[in-house]
């Protein structure tokens, strides 16, 4: 993370300036709102087609059942989950002023009361959470795309398209031309795009090139996870279903046309996580029950969901059903066997259980690595392309200068060149021989900020080899750039990265910059019994 | 079509085959013969089809009761499986089809059918991991089982998935969906139809109207009914009838393999099953009808020589002149200037022309489209998702014309068998006066006013098209399937190397026009390639056609040939001798008589 404060720095001067030029203009508040976001924290947005298991996930993240979830398809408008001082629903609707709504909760999920809006005349939902979860992280539960209702899939571009983001200030004209030499486009809402899918369909693959080409979201590989949001049912179900995800998502990873478009890949078993995060003692009981049952019984019992909830068995079946509804087939068939190995005394160490096997945590420490990692990067990026959008939107005395700052700060980052390598080397723009590309990415931090992390050791390492293994790195890409034979891309790539090693080698004695435990949500148990 | 109808049928076509036998018919007999097999294993194809992972295989195998198809989280089915009944298990791997309808099968797959344990190596032919990218360039895989639910003559087709990222899978799938009986539409109980399922389920419904929906994996989901009235409403307004079926494949393999007749009875696929039946009788009936069709002309062919003579006995001058002018007639159906022959062979012309003409136009307009979409797009960044978009497009157009080929080659086949049967009137009349084989209308077995839908066209019960003369099932089925398969075309081999991604945006137009000239080459070739394999389909239809009515034409003949030398012999007849050989061919007669009368018993259902 070596200069990024001074990056953020840079780019808050530039707003500064902004603020004082546009006071008392038009532009002023899409300045403010500029502002706030780069001091706000990250904003994520969970993308995917309909039913990927969105509202699910961002349960999970959150560790409370907030966003309504259900068979059908239910979100279809953007919910934005933040944190703050009360518990508050606001509106915005398309047309006329943002105004609050009195909301209820059934069965822990929000119901809003829209008044005489209809959800299609909504440009979002805001929702002020007190949550150690939401401190670091906003999170944006999108509508899905490639719905069957496909009024619901149009609502679902328009906030990748911004226009989700009312409140975001000058990103609406969409002229789009600053984005350019970013390789980006404009600001979208959301600084970091989570892409959920229960298998690779060729529409996934579709949304994400649409939303990258376009610059919606201003995702691109680098802030793309694509996650299996729906992993246990790959394995339809089975005890042994995570093992599978994991084997596919291995295999999507190497996937040429999905490398392309995001990071990595993860599977989670979402409906799991969110059961395991939000486990009540009630839930816990009636599992501690099941396992009472003579084995034979418990079998016959877990073959189907029908059965499940239909045979005679203990407490009635509306509560059995209610409880697989939770934790699906595969959670409940999970839950019975951690507890028959004894790896569930408690509700949350049977949550805790749960929870590693559906590999949230994993999920967790990507995002820590990947977003939280080069948040203020990402954020202050995002600033810049949406202060360059206003400033062309909004013309007055003195905005010329701030179009110059951002300019400036654009073109001289050596954070944003990294960034648009690492992109251009994602995306096939620039290739290498294989291992250098593999060496480059990982110098250029997909694997991690860290400097052990960029140069492939492990995280105890003494300094002196990590000052060796520079050495020997930067020697390598010397030798690259001073090649006669090499490519013109190939030697500004190689100038690119003897830079970021210079950078970080200077930064080793002093900066190992360990891992920061409070960086990322975390999962409390709620008990509501 | 109750059993004891289709033994009985059986049983009269048997009879029949030895009457003809003991005068002597061969060329009778053996229409009789092939009838017989047809109808006694009609090959009911059956292509189960829907988005990639939605559990197609495990269905496939719990129709079975046996794990066949295989059945992977990750891995997908990459090739056609066709499953058909076999005494013994066999495994071949189509790889081409050549004009002489000589299958090349490896060597090897024909021992491990020996060897009894064929279905092992499935994998290694039909699945993206045991066949990566088609390698082993096999169009389908085809599987011969001792599956009680095959007896009947049910053919299971399993498909690729549609929507994963091989783009070539779905013109597998279209081309074998234009000509099935009928289709399993699969999806997953954990959502509702998505857009492209429904895009997809309205392209299958097009292609073939009898689609059945399933809903699998009703296991996993506890919200399934909610799922299911969802998609139900949405089959209602795509025109499909009965709602979804839900079903749990694997509960019915569980049931199997531990042999629970509780768990097979929650799977759902005894339903599945009893829908199939549904389609399988109309195409029964179309069967039944054809072999009664068949029987009867036989009958009267059989009859024509001895009522010829019996009534020369009495008086010949009578009968000597029409017989004349009926072997005239019949004289003309043979030899290659008959008329009929070349109404087949015009039409056939036309056929082809017409064939040529549509895939031409339809080809021509995506041509036209896909230009227009490369000049707005960068091609080396959009390229991966232009391309499966365009392959898609010219394989569904190519569905599309051959579905065209099925119907109007089906038509052709009518029109030919309608004018046949009235030469067949005409040459020999019918035993039994025609008034008397009026179908009841209300019978088990009647078909309509003598015809019956197929496929949404009607086809005429008594002389039925492709579908009675069993052409269907042994040449567009399992060309077409195999042969609009991988599509081994890969549009990227048209451009040198990776120039398209290695260039550098200031040289986008030069890559637009590299990309242009990459498409039309494509697209060229794909015209070409689908040429080639409707006009050898036309080639093995007309073939069929050809010698299916050369052989009939020259059984008229004969027949004809021999009623007149019946007649001519009974002029130097004894005449103490007339009265005796009179009686004894009234009993011959009767005899006959008989077996038409059971024949249209049978159809009328009257029994």
């Amino acid at each position: 993370m070596t200069g990024d404060s001074g990056f953020v720095g840079r780019v808050g001067a530039a707003l500064d300036t902004a603020a004082s030029v546009y006071a008392g203009t038009p532009g002023e508040a899409g300045v403010a709102e500029i502002r706030a976001r780069l001091h706000g924290p990250l904003r994520v947005a969970i993308a995917g087609k309909v039913k990927a298991g969105k509202s699910t996930l961002l349960n999970a993240l959150v560790g409370e059942e907030l966003a309504p979830t259900d068979a059908g398809e239910c979100t279809q408008v953007p919910w934005w989950f933040h944190d703050g001082l009360t518990y508050r629903a606001t509106l915005h609707p398309r047309a006329g002023p943002a105004r609050p709504a009195r909301f209820v909760r059934v069965d822990g999920a929000l119901v809003l009361d829209l008044d005489d809006l209809a959800a299609a005349d909504l440009a979002r939902i805001d929702v002020e959470w007190p949550s150690r979860a939401l401190r670091t992280m906003t999170l944006i539960d999108t509508p899905g795309i490639a719905s069957a209702t496909r009024a619901l899939s149009a609502a679902a571009l328009r906030f990748f398209a911004g226009d989700g983001a009312d409140g975001d200030g000058a990103d609406g004209d969409g002229d789009g031309a600053g984005g350019e030499g970013d390789g980006g486009g404009r600001a979208g809402p959301a600084d970091a795009v989570l892409y959920l899918m229960r298998h690779l369909h060729a529409a996934d693959i579709a949304f994400l090139e649409s939303f990258q080409d376009d610059g919606y979201a201003d995702a691109t590989p680098v802030n793309t996870i694509a996650v299996l949001s729906r992993a246990d049912e790959i394995g339809v179900g089975r005890l042994d279903a995570m093992e599978s995800a994991v084997r596919v998502a291995d295999r999507y990873r190497g996937d040429g046309r999905l490398r392309r478009l995001c990071q990595t890949v993860v599977p989670v078993a979402g409906l799991l996580a969110q059961a395991a995060a939000t486990l009540r003692e009630d839930e816990f009981r009636l599992l501690r029950q099941l396992v009472d049952l003579p084995p034979a019984e418990l079998e016959e019992l877990l073959l189907s969901v029908d059965r499940f909830s239909v045979r005679p068995g203990p407490a009635p079946p509306a509560e059995r059903l209610a409880l697989l509804r939770r934790f699906g087939i595969f959670g409940t068939r999970t839950a019975v066997q951690l507890l028959r190995e004894g790896q569930g005394a408690t509700a949350p160490a049977l949550a805790t259980a749960l929870l590693a096997v559906s590999r949230l945590d994993d999920l967790r420490e990507l995002l820590r690595v990947q977003f939280a990692g080069r948040r203020d990067l990402l954020k202050g990026r995002a600033a810049l392309l949406a202060l360059g959008a206003l400033v062309r939107r909004f013309p007055v005395a003195g905005s010329a200068g701030v179009a110059a700052d951002v300019e400036r700060i654009q073109s001289s980052a050596h954070e944003l060149v990294e960034i648009r390598l690492l992109n251009a080397l994602r995306t096939g723009e620039v290739t290498l021989r294989a291992e250098q590309e593999a060496e480059a990415v990982r110098l250029l931090g997909a694997d991690g900020t860290d400097p052990r992390a960029r140069l492939g050791l492990s995280p105890a390492a003494p300094d002196a080899d990590v000052t060796a293994a520079f050495a020997d790195v930067l020697a390598r890409w010397q030798r690259l750039a001073e090649n006669p034979i090499a490519t013109g891309e190939a030697v500004d790539a190689a100038r690119v990265l003897i830079r970021t090693c210079e950078a970080l080698a200077a930064s080793i004695p002093t900066a190992p910059a360990p891992a920061q435990p409070g960086d990322l949500p975390q999962t409390g148990i709620s008990r509501r019994s | 079509m109750g059993v004891t109808a289709a033994d009985d049928l059986v049983a009269l076509l048997d009879e029949l085959g030895d009457s003809c036998a003991a005068a002597g018919r061969d060329d009778l007999g053996l229409r009789i013969r092939a009838r017989r097999g047809l109808f006694a294993n009609p090959g009911f194809s059956v292509v189960v089809a829907g988005e990639f992972k939605a559990g197609k295989s495990s269905l496939v195998n719990a129709l079975l009761g046996v794990d066949v198809c295989p059945v992977d989280d990750d891995v997908a089915t990459s090739v056609p499986i066709v499953v058909r009944y076999a005494p013994a298990p066999t495994l071949r791997a189509r790889r081409s089809l050549d004009d002489d309808d000589q299958d090349s099968v490896d060597p090897g797959d024909e021992q491990g059918a020996i060897a009894g344990e064929p279905v092992d190596r499935l994998g290694a032919y039909a699945t993206e991991s045991g066949n990566p990218a088609n390698r082993e360039g096999v169009r389908a895989v085809e599987v011969g089982l001792p599956a009680a639910v095959l007896a009947g003559g049910l053919v299971l087709v399993d498909t690729p998935g549609v929507g994963g990222l091989g783009s070539a899978y779905t013109s597998a799938t279209m081309a074998a969906v234009a000509v099935a009986h009928a289709v399993l539409f699969v999806s997953d109980a954990s959502q509702e139809y998505t857009a492209p399922e429904l895009d997809f389920l309205g392209a299958v419904r097009a292609a073939c109207p009898e689609v059945v929906a399933v809903l699998n994996k009703i296991d996993i989901v506890p919200d399934w009914k909610r799922i299911r009235d969802l998609d139900d409403e949405w089959l209602e307004r795509a025109g499909v009838a009965g709602g979804v079926v839900p079903t749990s494949a694997q509960l019915e393999l569980l049931g199997c393999r531990h042999s629970r007749s509780d768990l097979r009875d929650e799977s759902g696929i005894a339903e599945v099953v009893t829908r199939l039946d549904g389609v399988a009788d109309a195409v029964r009936r179309v069967m039944a009808a054809a072999a009664v069709a068949d029987a009867h002309a036989v009958v009267a062919q059989l009859a024509s020589p001895l009522r010829a003579e019996h009534d020369a006995l009495a008086d010949p001058a009578a009968v000597i002149g029409p017989l004349e002018q009926v072997q005239e007639h019949a004289r003309g159906l043979t030899g290659d200037g008959a008329e009929w022959l070349g109404a087949l062979e015009d039409g056939m012309v036309d056929l082809e022309a017409e064939l040529d003409e549509e895939l031409g136009r339809r080809l021509k307009t995506v041509l036209a489209d896909t230009e227009r979409t490369v000049r707005a797009i960068d091609p080396a960044a959009d390229w991966d998702g232009f391309e499966a978009a365009l392959t898609r497009q010219v394989s569904g157009e190519i569905a599309a014309v051959s579905a065209r080929l099925t119907e109007s080659a089906n038509a052709l086949a009518t029109r030919l068998a309608q004018d046949f049967a009235g030469h067949e009137t005409a040459v020999a009349a019918p035993v039994t006066p025609v008034g008397e084989l009026a179908f009841a209308a209300d019978g088990p077995l009647v078909l309509g006013a003598g015809a019956t839908p197929w496929r949404g066209v009607l086809v005429d019960a008594g002389w039925g098209g492709l579908e009675a003369l069993g052409v269907l099932g042994s040449i567009l089925t399992f060309t077409s399937i195999s042969l609009f398969n991988p599509f081994s075309l890969v549009i990227g081999a048209f451009i040198g190397g990776k120039t398209l991604r290695d260039s550098r945006r200031r040289e986008l137009e030069r890559r637009r026009e590299q990309a242009v000239e990459a498409v039309n080459r494509y697209v060229q070739e794909a015209t070409r390639a689908a040429d080639r394999e409707l006009k050898s389909t036309t080639r093995r239809l007309r073939r069929e056609l050809r010698t299916t009515y050369q052989r009939r034409a020259d059984a008229l003949y004969r027949s004809a040939r021999e009623s007149l030398a019946a007649a001519e012999k009974s002029l130097g007849a004894d005449p103490a001798g007339r009265q005796a050989r009179s009686r004894q061919l009234e009993a011959q007669l009767g005899r006959l008589d008989a077996l038409d009368r059971r024949a249209a018993a049978l159809t009328a259902g009257g029994r």
